[in-house]
């Protein structure tokens, strides 16, 4: 099973109605098109944007998290988003292969001292590495 | 004094500057146990951004190589959805 996020950025002016459409039918694509499972939809809202993209200085900002049990709907998944014209930006990522990374990084960190053997900062050097710089 | 020489001839020696103080460079990632940098956020990578919006080089931030990897590809995916600029101006 492989983990994706897909994030999508809609223009502001889109009316509620439209917005919703834009986004159910995404996520009834993901669920029943694809098959992907455990689809969480994340609406973080309006957030002003760090560039301009078709004029507009603020856009929509959903986030969808899910499982697939291959990656094979990611290229159908773009080309649809592709042709959508209140789609401006789009995003998939796959998290798994991070994790992967991450939980070696992880393990690098549990040689040494400071960290315990998750990976994670030792209590009492959170502290002490407070005082110690700066 | 031979034609075709200056100077006295020996080669300038040039010494490496001792700093009175220089701080250790560290990786901030390594020290503070983070193991994934996520590009949604965007407080943590806008610190790895100079003015014009280009991404600090490992040898000013101390990075360590696995983690530079990492954030550089976490800035690029946050530039495409415009969470960070490309250039500012």
């Amino acid at each position: 099973m492989r983990q994706f996020e897909t994030m999508i950025v809609l223009p502001p002016n889109l009316g509620e109605e439209e917005m919703e459409k834009v986004v159910g039918t995404v996520e009834t694509e993901l669920n029943d098109r694809f098959g992907c499972r455990n689809v969480v939809v994340n609406r973080w809202g309006k957030k002003t944007l760090a560039y301009p993209i078709q004029k507009f200085s603020e856009g929509y900002y959903v986030l969808y998290e899910y499982e697939s049990e291959k990656g094979d709907h990611v290229t159908p998944l773009q080309s649809r988003l592709k042709i959508n014209e209140n789609v401006m930006r789009f995003l998939t990522i796959r998290r798994d292969e991070e994790r992967k990374t991450e939980a070696s990084l992880k393990a690098r960190f549990a040689r040494r001292k400071k960290f315990t053997s998750d990976g994670t900062l030792t209590k009492e050097d959170e502290t002490s590495r407070d005082e110690g710089r700066d | 004094m031979a034609p075709g020489r200056s100077g006295s001839g020996k080669k300038k020696r040039y010494v490496k500057r001792d700093y009175l103080f220089k701080r250790k460079k560290y990786c901030k990632f390594c020290d503070s146990g983070i193991a994934f940098i996520d590009y949604k956020d965007v407080k943590l990578l806008s610190g790895y951004l100079r003015e014009r919006a280009k991404i600090v080089p490992r040898r000013i931030s101390g990075t360590c190589a696995a983690h530079q990897r990492q954030l550089t590809t976490a800035i690029k995916r946050a530039r495409h959805v415009a969470l960070l600029p490309f250039t500012a101006d």
